[in-house]
């Protein structure tokens, strides 16, 4: 559980690390390297050389712009988890990071790191998918924007260039409430299946706007917004959501593997989507503003 | 003059050796260092089943800092078979044939590990594949031979016979039957397998550190393989992090590391990693049972019948060991009149099965508490009433069970098992279980009650010595992993020579201090090295009294010893201490310290009994299963230290829940181990844990002078089987039943499934 040698880099600036990345044959970003290094020990990974961004100042901010927040990739899942701007403009990061690994894993990792590795049992990447962020993503030559939805292509792979780092994520502001919810063997586990829902009701009750992404059932995050639309304008209430939750399991081809079998996963998905549901028209109801989570025994 | 009025024995003082562990100051075998040694890294079998056709190393020789590239074809003495694996032994270096996927086939030697294992990746080995077995029921049959040498796939066959037997079955009234699994676990020390050998040509001395339990048995099996003089074989266990039995058995890397240390005359080094404790170090548990048990039209035990097979993996060992442990601990602290067990020890194409914590005593116990739970679900009695009129009463003792050498002694198991159900105040329960059920929240129960057979064998021994300013040394060769024996044996030799704690010393596992040992593994380390320290105290006593007498100019036999003096009996006023003792010797010049070792030899085993109850909430959704409450009346014996022997149980219960709820080693159809990272082999966390209650019920033992029992594997016992019990227990109304431990959440969902319980 030693990796092969590997060289290494430190640029301090944008530019240099994208010079870097254009330059060197077969070389790996490190971030938080909450992935990467055990894969380098595991010799599942063997870069060339590692360019290691963590002394770039420019990718560490968080700042609101209009409708906006633009995340530096290097900021850390402990930032993100308690950035008082995020608390208020997209409270279920927040809220997903409290299921992200250990502290001791969220002190490292980054938010970049986190999606360029596209493990589709991850948090984040379904976060992505459900909210509609967009990746900022810069290489020498050019800097260009990918959705949530055209950036994750498979296990591991995204659509990111050899060129090409990310360098920040643009995320909407959080307009309607939400609730991430997932069941892991062990607190800490990647989990089984994860479920991220959006839901928010006109003055009457009806569904105004809904969404839904699942994570640990695919290659990549899933998310179906053809799907979403036919719940549009139905009355908000238990009924309806215990509908919703019955038609996801129709929807999907889970991963069948030892951990779990597709149907455990579709039967975890369908409880994971009424769970987050309940937990957002049980907020809406209460409306006392706050995002609750509710320990699964 | 010290205090002395309360000893140290019985209370619970906090382990000597976490301050200097807690800081990052312990050595173990991975701190050390020796000039220009060399790092050793194993090519290992990617086949479960192969013919090794070529082994190519060219390329992996050509990296600058690779010294020696070593495959059994270049060093025939590596053909040899590995000691202690008999009756079929593994070769140290496979060489024409692997037969489990880890085996080791090319050695490397290198300045680091990082070189060592850039060379390994490029050694080539052209395998041809042959059908892999998996199965011990089917490799039981011998279509197909793992080692056709030796004739058969069966590396042992058994019969265990009381009363009359299966005969006696015909006349219960009724009779239960059930197929009964455990998967395959593995014991993951904190601190992976590791040695560290150096060899003085001059001397013809070879210095080994090793993290084993067994300092003793490890010197006695590398003389005899390589055929040094035992006292030419130094071992030392520096420290070591977790064994679990798992550190106790021979292993290729131990013939390896000192093979190539004394051949190549160059300090070798072996520091295995986390895939290696996957790939390369025993693993246990893997049995299907096939029970019958009989009762009498009142409930009571007739006969039982068992026919198991134990996959033992591809060669024997100390599994072999486990499978006849499972016999001895299937009646638990029951009563069955008649008995008949066979059990098979049969060889796959698995990593070799040896004992681990437990070692047949939680197999044994799973098989009749699941059958007494089956039995009562069945005929429509009740669990806790079944195993109450079962148990063995305090009249019967001693009580033999049957099994050749298993006579239970004392405690009071009726009146433990009925306070712990008191504790767990069952009709509170089953009340709060019904009102929950209502909401859809599935509450269950599982009890257990078992005994502890410990030690039953061999000795241990201690060495005191008297060092400058009254200092005490004590030697044991039975080495500590984790247990706080440091802690423990200092009560001991503190109350036994009237001294402070502080003034004595405890070195444990170096062949150069003490000539003779077994070592640590069994729960025997108190049992067996706690008795030593009090005969040997005794002989170290008559031995110093002489050197008193000088000083005292009396003669030695009117010397007396009382709280910590010595003084000519009868004139207590005129008394010296330790400090003066050791004051006098030093100024006479003497060349040695006043030493005394000695042997406690005993073949009683002990037995402890515990009734555990557990108390969980299954989340029917998810199948989730969380651990509300676990309690556990226990019977230590005398104990030592309460803190210790607390954290013994507590620590074995905990590890035993990750069998039953989460760990298992999973093997494909072509026998690759699926389960290879702590990704997906999952060890219990102190999020899935409850706080553990220990209640004592102590019942000294009567089969050894102090008392003592054993507690190291007390608290695994129960596990597998309670959990099943309370799992089918929330699941009652619906008649759940459970064959298979672990029950995963992946496996409860597809069982609750099957019921119709989840769709």
């Amino acid at each position: 559980m030693k990796p092969p040698s590997f060289d290494y880099r430190r640029p301090t600036s944008v530019p240099e690390a994208l010079a870097y990345l254009e330059d060197l044959e077969d070389a790996k970003i490190l971030a938080g390297g909450q992935s990467l290094i055990p894969m380098m020990n595991m010799r599942l990974a063997r870069p060339h050389t590692l360019i290691d961004i963590n002394g770039i100042a420019e990718l560490k901010a968080i700042r609101e712009e209009n409708d906006h927040i633009i995340v530096g990739a290097l900021v850390r899942h402990y930032q993100l988890q308690f950035n008082r701007v995020l608390q208020r403009q997209v409270p279920m990061i927040g809220q997903a990071e409290r299921l992200i690994g250990h502290e001791a894993i969220r002190t490292r990792g980054t938010i970049g790191g986190s999606l360029s590795h596209a493990d589709p049992q991850a948090e984040l990447p379904v976060l992505a998918t459900l909210l509609d962020w967009d990746m900022v993503v810069q290489s020498r030559q050019e800097t260009r924007s990918i959705s949530a939805r055209e950036f994750f292509l498979s296990y591991f792979v995204t659509a990111l260039a050899p060129n090409e780092l990310v360098t920040a994520i643009v995320m909407p502001r959080q307009k309607a409430r939400g609730h991430i919810a997932e069941y892991a063997i062990r607190s800490g586990d990647f989990a089984l299946a994860i479920a991220a829902v959006t839901l928010s009701t006109t003055p009457t009750g009806l569904v105004e706007s809904f969404s839904v992404a699942l994570g640990g059932i695919g290659d990549v995050p899933w998310r179906n917004p053809e799907w979403e639309c036919q719940w549009i304008n139905e009355a908000s209430t238990n009924d309806l959501f215990r509908d919703i939750a019955e038609s996801i399991t129709h929807e999907i081809e889970p991963t069948d593997d030892f951990n779990a079998s597709a149907d455990y996963r579709r039967k975890l998905v369908s409880h994971l989507v009424l769970e987050a549901l309940k937990e957002i028209g049980l907020a809406q109801s209460t409306d006392d503003g706050t995002l609750t989570q509710r320990r699964l025994p | 003059m010290p205090n002395t009025s309360t000893p140290f024995t019985g209370r619970p003082i906090p382990r000597m050796e976490d301050p200097h562990l807690i800081q990052g100051q312990g050595t173990y075998v991975s701190d050390i260092h020796f000039d220009h040694q060399w790092v050793m890294a194993l090519v290992r079998s990617s086949h479960a089943h192969a013919l090794i056709k070529d082994i190519r190393c060219g390329t992996a020789a050509k990296i600058p800092g690779v010294h020696a590239i070593v495959t059994a074809s270049e060093y025939p003495d590596l053909k040899r078979r590995l000691p202690g694996m008999e009756p079929m032994a593994p070769p140290i270096l496979a060489y024409d044939r692997v037969h489990y996927v880890g085996q080791p086939i090319v050695a490397i030697l290198a300045d680091s590990r990082y070189i060592a294992e850039d060379a390994a990746d490029l050694v080539e080995i052209d395998y041809e594949p042959l059908p892999a077995i998996t199965n011990a029921e089917i490799a039981a049959r011998d279509e197909n031979l793992l080692h056709p040498e030796f004739g058969t796939n069966v590396l042992e066959h058994f019969e265990k016979q009381s009363g009359d037997g299966v005969q006696a079955l015909r006349t219960a009234h009724h009779v239960v039957n059930a197929t009964l699994r455990m998967g395959r676990v593995s014991a993951q020390p904190m601190e992976p397998r590791a040695l560290a050998a150096q060899y003085d040509p001059s001397s013809g001395e070879l210095l080994v550190y090793h993290a084993t339990q067994s300092v003793h048995r490890a010197q006695e099996r590398i003389a005899n393989l390589w055929g040094m003089d035992p006292e030419k074989v130094r071992v030392v266990a520096p420290e070591v992090g977790g064994g679990f039995g798992v550190k106790n058995g021979s292993y290729p890397e131990e013939a390896l590391v000192t093979y190539l240390a004394k051949t190549l005359a160059q300090p070798v080094k072996w520091s295995g990693d986390r895939f290696e404790e996957f790939f390369g170090t025993y693993q246990e548990r893997e049995q299907v049972h096939h029970v019958t048990l009989g009762f009498s039209q009142e409930g009571m035990i007739v006969a039982l019948h068992d026919t198991y097979y134990q996959d033992n993996g591809a060669f024997a060992g100390g599994g072999m060991l486990v499978s006849q442990n499972t016999a001895r601990n299937i009646p638990g602290p029951y009563r069955i009149p008649n008995l008949y067990i066979e059990g098979y020890t049969v060889m796959t194409n698995k990593v070799p099965q040896a004992p681990y914590r437990g070692a047949g005593r939680p197999q044994g116990h799973y098989i009749i508490e699941r059958m007494l739970d089956r039995a009562a679900d069945q005929l429509g009695w009740d669990r806790l009433e079944l195993k109450m009129k079962n148990l063995v009463a305090p009249k019967d003792f001693p009580y033999a069970t049957g099994i050749e050498g298993v006579t239970l002694d004392s405690g009071n198991y009726p009146r433990v098992f009925q306070d712990l159900l008191e504790e767990l105040d069952i009709d509170a329960f089953r009340m709060r279980q019904s009102e929950a059920r209502q909401q859809g929240i599935r509450l269950g129960l599982g009890v257990s009650n078992s005994v502890e057979i410990s030690a039953g064998f061999g000795f241990e021994g201690v060495r005191f010595q008297l060092n400058p300013s009254g200092q005490i040394l004590l030697t044991t060769g039975a080495t500590n992993q984790g247990q706080g024996h440091r802690t423990a044996l200092a009560q001991l030799a503190a109350d036994a020579l009237s001294i402070p704690m502080e003034q004595v010393t405890v070195i444990e596992g170096d062949t150069g201090r003490i000539a003779r040992s077994i070592g640590t593994f069994g729960s025997r380390t108190i049992i067996m090295a706690g008795n030593a320290v009090r005969v040997a105290a005794q002989g170290f006593i008559d031995k110093t009294r002489a050197i008193a007498a000088d000083l005292l100019e009396a003669h030695v036999d009117d010397v007396v010893f009382d709280n910590g003096q010595f003084f000519v009996k009868g004139v207590p006023s005129v008394s010296h201490d330790w400090k003066a003792l050791a004051d006098a010797w030093q100024s006479q010049s003497h060349p040695e310290w006043p030493t005394h070792e000695d042997y406690f030899s005993s073949s009683s085993a002990t037995y402890g009994f515990g009734s555990h109850g557990v108390i969980i909430a299954v989340n029917p959704s998810t199948a989730a299963v969380r651990i509300e409450r676990y309690v556990i009346l226990h019977d230590s014996g005398r104990v030592v230290n309460p803190l210790l022997a607390n954290g013994q149980v507590i620590g074995g219960a905990v590890q035993g829940l990750g069998s039953a709820l989460y760990e298992e080693m999973l093997f494909g159809p072509d026998g690759e181990p699926l389960t290879t990272s702590f990704l997906d082999y999952r060890l219990p966390g102190a999020n899935e844990m409850p706080d553990i209650e220990v209640y004592h019920r102590d019942y000294p033992a009567p089969s050894n002078p102090e008392g003592y029992k054993g507690v190291g594997e007390a608290g695994i016992i129960p596990s597998q089987a309670i959990m099943l019990s309370a799992v089918e227990d929330a699941f009652r109304d619906v008649g759940l039943r459970l064959d298979y431990a672990p029950i995963t959440p992946g496996r409860l969902f597809k069982s609750l499934q099957e019921r119709g319980e989840n769709a």
